[in-house]
């Protein structure tokens, strides 16, 4: 029955939103139809978080959150919070306007509330908060705001349809819970770091991974357990607690366990196989460039052997076979390398850098990379959301903001309160505002009195 | 503190929950696509119905020609739990599915009928996630590559994560761009088609209606890191690898080899530098250290002198005895780096479920379990066998 789906697919004439579409030819620019005009409202408009977290692992659930549309109140001890604001990058250089790059990042679409949670007013107002709260996102060492009233066991008293979620390197329980941890922890005790590396006998290096994924993985992971959450909810009309272990999370895609137990061997580390494809891994091309290959299965294999010489004869012995592809690589450019791999239907890519990545039209073409004006901080160039959504506007809208310079708008949104009942609770100490540190300041030039969403006049957007 | 985790852990006790996710039906159809197989994995876990169109070549795909229950070792991780069925079934499944995973490229199913196009005219109720690896949202790329099949190696070579990894000083290709040694990428991709699809499923419990989700295995990862974008855009020119100290921060958060084996080192902020300084015995490179880092990008090979000089320090000292230092002074975080095999043995992960064993018709095998510790609703951890 296939071919029929496919002679007939060929033919099909599709009539959608009064338009006529034909198949396959039209294939892109019937799904170009469904993204078109982004005007509908963000899958998780009016859901509101409270983020009690630093560094990189709590945020950036909340920043996902956020960028799916719910209202995330990002709270911080006045004046420093946050302290992964301050952490010097790229020697200094890191910086746009006074904030950190990936801090502006990480922490877009946040609302930012500078108070005082350890005083009894501070407090109060935290519980309130709560109150009106769907879901609570923390990262601080297991039990630290059990200390302060805060944790999850005092809370669902507080608001039983709370989703709390801690965020830790070995999670709420177990023999290891109480060691601290960073995402180079959870790597290095995740096991991770022994798969990264070289381990053929004369190089015997193993690598920590960069760019921190032991924090921005198992903290995207965590995003769709919230969201599984709030569907449950629905039916139990009950919170609960989600217990984010960042090792463990990294342990889920370590097929290297199964390998082990079945043959009584380790997996050496990869080094730049793939070593679940027939054929792979990272060759120079005769213009300089690095391109990475990998053949998947057989019948990739297969196709490439056709025109890479020695290779057919190779396949099943990793190295003869990296040497027959390298040989063939080296004597083309990157461009061809892609253009005949793409003809046989091989997966190869360049092996971009930074700057490759910034400058690549087809993420300016996709919104991978885009473009802002930021009220604030103005013109700034941004990631795009994690996932392409048809209809709705996923984008960054505004990125982040100093400690307490929502202050105004976040208590009168959420409780009611005046100006003025801010400006007191600010005397007495209970909420407060940046310290100007380089990492923690408005942009140059700014001034309080002309800013509306400061003062807590209008929102953001 | 011992008695919140003895009340955390019967609050944690996984049986007899239900799960999140429980009447929600979900069909996959992933080829060799592992993104689109661990997204259908990860919802499962939450506690979805998954059908899966199985795939002869991506249940080949294993390692070292190792094959357990007839399959590969990526698909007996990621089939677990899931009910095959075949390209006959998928009519009559798709009028009760809530949720559908592609991964066989643009075009591929409406090609056969079945594409998201004819679909939503159909059943608009449906949540239709698209994973590949450059998107089914029409740009000269999508169209160009439409045909290209997915894989992990390209999808990190792409999303300049590559770039960032191995020791740029070793011989010839030792020297090239690595690999993370897990499928990283499509980890990442499989996460984001996860919180899409939630993300639609959850409005459509409001509105009724479903939605179109695409997910590009090539930018997945450089759009929730924020440093390829970021450094591209503040330096104007990729980053230097380093194999040890790390690239953005330029301190000593790096893996180290200490006198017996390898140790992570967790400095971020300035105090836990100076403390780690202190514990090996070197409180004057701490200011050597800030003035080399504030030089950096000038003169980089200062602070290579340095890092040697530390190095070298820390080759003296035991990691037993690193440890002890960091935990009585209480900071930096150090830790041993395990290998697999410690790894697996630790108590710990099989309390958490993260790693569990599993008895298939006389062997013992582990594998992953799950990482999602849910009070109420507990991930599944399913039995392959």
């Amino acid at each position: 029955m296939n071919w029929v789906h496919t002679l007939l697919a060929k033919f099909t004439r599709i009539i959608f939103k009064n338009h006529l579409f034909l198949y396959p030819m039209n294939y892109f620019d019937v799904i170009g139809t469904f993204f078109k005009n982004p005007v509908d409202s963000r899958p998780l408009e009016g859901v509101r978080v409270i983020e009690f977290a630093h560094y990189i692992l709590g945020p950036n659930i909340p920043r996902l959150l956020a960028q799916l549309g719910a209202e995330v109140v990002k709270v911080e001890p006045p004046p420093r919070g946050d302290r992964w604001k301050y952490a010097s990058m790229w020697g200094g250089r890191g910086f746009f306007k006074g904030m950190r790059i990936d801090y502006l990042y990480l922490n877009s679409n946040k609302y930012f509330l500078g108070l005082d949670f350890r005083s009894e007013k501070g407090r109060e107002l935290m519980l309130e908060l709560v109150k009106r709260a769907d879901i609570f996102v923390e990262n601080m060492e297991p039990g630290t705001l059990d200390r302060y009233g805060l944790g999850y066991l005092q809370l669902r008293e507080v608001n039983p349809r709370l989703i709390y979620v801690s965020a830790s390197g070995y999670g709420q329980f177990g023999p290891l819970h109480r060691l601290p941890s960073y995402d180079i922890i959870g790597q290095a005790e995740s096991g991770i770091m022994d798969t990264t590396g070289w381990e053929e006998g004369e190089v015997n290096e193993l690598y920590r991974l960069p760019d921190y994924p032991g924090d921005w993985l198992p903290s995207t992971m965590a995003v769709s357990a919230v969201i599984a959450a709030l569907i449950h909810r629905v039916k139990s009309g009950r919170g609960q607690y989600i217990d984010l272990s960042q090792a463990a999370s990294l342990q889920r895609f370590m097929y290297h366990f199964v390998y082990m137990s079945a043959t009584g061997r380790r997996m050496g580390r990869s080094g730049f196989f793939d070593p679940f494809a027939v054929v792979s891994g990272v060759f120079k091309t005769a213009d300089g460039k690095f391109v990475a290959v990998a053949a998947m299965t057989e019948r990739q294999a297969k196709a490439l052997a056709e025109v890479v010489p020695g290779l057919a004869e190779a396949v099943g012995d990793k190295w003869r076979s990296y040497k027959a592809l390298a040989e063939w690589v080296a004597k083309k450019t990157l461009g061809d390398v892609l253009d005949v791999c793409k003809k046989l239907g091989v997966p190869a890519q360049p092996v971009m850098n930074d700057f490759d990545v910034v400058s690549d039209p087809w993420r300016w073409e996709r919104g991978s990379v885009v473009k802002i004006v930021d009220r604030l901080y103005g013109e700034i160039v941004v990631p795009g959301p994690v996932v392409k959504m048809a209809g709705v506007d996923l984008g960054v809208k505004w990125v982040a903001r100093p400690v307490g310079y929502h202050n105004k708008l976040v208590l009168k949104k959420w409780l009611g309160y005046g100006a003025e009942e801010v400006d007191e609770l600010v005397k007495k100490g209970v909420l407060g505002y940046w310290d100007g540190q380089i990492g923690n300041t408005p942009p140059p030039g700014w001034r309080a009195e002309d800013d509306p969403v400061y003062l807590g006049e209008r929102d953001e957007v | 503190m011992m008695e919140r985790e003895a009340t955390l852990k019967e609050l944690f006790r996984p049986e007899d929950k239900p799960a999140a996710l429980e009447g929600v039906k979900v069909l996959e159809i992933c080829g060799v696509n592992f993104g689109c197989m661990i997204a259908g994995s990860l919802l499962q876990e939450l506690g979805a119905e998954v059908y899966t169109l199985f795939d002869e070549e991506a249940a080949k795909i294993t390692a070292e020609g190792v094959y357990i229950e007839g399959v590969g070792i990526p698909y007996f991780v990621e089939g677990r739990g899931k009910r095959r069925v075949t390209w006959g079934e998928v009519s009559s499944i798709l009028p009760t599915v809530d949720i559908l995973i592609d991964g066989l490229g643009p075009g591929k199913l409406a090609e056969r009928g079945v594409g998201y196009p004819q679909l939503a005219e159909k059943y608009p109720a449906l949540i239709y996630v698209a994973v590949s690896p450059f998107g089914h949202f029409p740009t000269q790329k999508s169209r160009e590559y439409a045909n290209m099949p997915d894989s992990d190696l390209t999808g990190q070579a792409y999303n300049g994560y590559m770039a960032m990894l191995g020791n740029p000083n070793l011989p010839e290709p030792y020297s090239y761009p690595l690999r993370a040694g897990i499928w990283l990428s499509w980890a990442f991709t499989g996460a984001a088609a996860t919180l899409g699809a939630l993300a639609a499923y959850w409005q459509r419990l409001k509105t009724g209606k479903g939605r179109f989700v695409d997910v590009a295995t090539n930018d997945v990862l450089s759009v929730v890191h924020p440093y390829q974008v970021g450094a591209g855009f503040i330096l104007g020119r990729g980053r230097r690898r380093s194999p040890t100290i790390d690239a953005n921060l330029h301190v000593t958060y790096t893996t180290a080899k200490a006198k017996d084996r390898f140790v992570a080192i967790a400095t971020v902020i300035w105090p836990e530098i100076e403390a780690f300084f202190e514990i090996i015995g070197r409180p004057d490179l701490a200011e050597r250290w800030r003035e080399a880092m504030a030089k950096v990008e000038e003169r980089p090979e200062e602070l290579h002198r340095l890092e040697k000089e530390v190095f070298n320090i820390v080759a003296q000292i035991p990691s037993d005895e690193l440890i002890r230092r960091s935990r009585e002074k209480g900071r930096p975080p150090i830790a041993v780096v395990k290998t697999l095999e410690e790894v697996a043995a630790q108590e710990h992960w099989h309390m958490r479920r993260a790693i569990m064993q599993v008895d298939c018709r006389g062997k013992r095998l582990l594998m992953p379990g799950t990482p999602y510790v849910l009070s109420e609703t507990p991930g599944r951890a399913n039995q392959p066998c």
